[in-house]
């Protein structure tokens, strides 16, 4: 029997890429005393140490390398806070149930993506409302009661699906 | 009662696959099949429609991708192929291409000011293209821009 992925406080998610993004976790792990509580931070690429995982055990916080698309979709839903990196992925099933994400962009000078695209992303969503920006522990306590308290209407429906359908039928 | 359509549905890993399933909306009806890059525990909609080809990163492995692209479509026979990205699309669309398939692709979200590779190599062979960011038509000026983020 498949058991059901347990609720968390604050979803952490950095996304499948392979390329490390230690700044979010360490961000993250900083501002601890302001997160809503258990906090699961699903690392990918970003395997923490050993110094890490034993300081995190005295801690509401426990982590996962993947999780499947079924357990994300049901984290990002019932967690209270989602901080993320600034992938796609992350913002578009916030937007499907109703979250505003804090998100942190990965930058090419650190190594952390190809490109500096997650910067230009962010910048987008949050002139949007649809995220929230972080780059240091500072910015997280006031963002995170912001991204909590919002309420916002889960977004299901889109112009492309009925254009692309539209396209589909003229094919027949 | 129409026949469903076949399509070929292209996308590596991660938020390019979110982006496909955004849309799935547009192609439920079809009959699809979902080819992905990397094996992933499937979500309920690709369960048993799911053909894995081997991870590129832009090196010699796009010459199996090709080679995969063919025997796929070859055997599958799809009416159309869609992509959101991002590598497995183009060798996809090149061998779709020569078989005179219907082509569309979606460019991702993240591009803001610069478009992707996928895209610039996409472009000129598809048929139906999409941007999300109105600032992607001076690339692309031939694009459907669906601005709804």
């Amino acid at each position: 029997m498949i058991s059901k992925p347990p609720i968390v406080g604050t979803f952490v998610t950095l996304g499948n890429l392979e390329r490390r993004f230690d700044r979010l976790i360490n961000t993250v792990l900083e501002a601890y005393d302001a997160l809503p509580k258990p906090v699961l931070i699903q690392y990918g690429g970003t395997s923490p140490s050993a110094e890490l995982l034993q300081v995190s055990q005295g801690n509401a916080v426990s982590f996962v390398d993947y999780v499947d698309h079924s357990s994300f979709n049901h984290h990002i839903k019932s967690s209270s806070l989602v901080i993320g990196h600034a992938g796609v992925g992350t913002l578009l099933t916030c937007q499907l149930h109703g979250k505003t994400p804090l998100m942190m962009s990965r930058r090419k000078m650190f190594g952390e993506h190809i490109d500096d695209h997650q910067v230009e992303f962010l910048a987008l969503a949050v002139s949007r409302c649809d995220a929230l920006a972080i780059e240091a522990m500072d910015d997280i306590p006031c963002k995170a009661d912001q991204a909590v308290a919002s309420i916002r209407i889960a977004k299901r429906s889109s112009p492309i699906i009925v254009d692309l359908k539209n396209y589909l039928d003229s094919l027949r | 009662m129409t026949r469903p359509l076949r399509g070929c549905l292209v996308s590596s890993c991660g938020g390019h696959l979110t982006e496909l399933l955004a849309v799935a909306d547009s192609f439920r009806s079809e009959k699809c099949i979902f080819v992905l890059n990397r094996r992933i525990l499937l979500p309920p909609l690709l369960k048993n429609k799911s053909i894995f080809i081997r991870h590129s990163e832009r090196d010699f492995v796009f010459f199996c991708n090709l080679l995969e692209a063919w025997l796929i479509l070859r055997r599958f026979r799809p009416d159309f192929i869609l992509s959101t990205g991002a590598g497995p699309a183009i060798p996809f669309f090149i061998i779709g291409k020569l078989m005179a398939i219907r082509m569309i692709y979606i460019e991702t979200l993240a591009s803001v000011t610069k478009p992707s590779l996928t895209a610039r190599l996409a472009y000129p062979l598809a048929d139906r293209f999409y941007v999300r960011n109105p600032s992607m038509l001076k690339f692309f000026p031939e694009a459907i821009v669906v601005n709804d983020l």
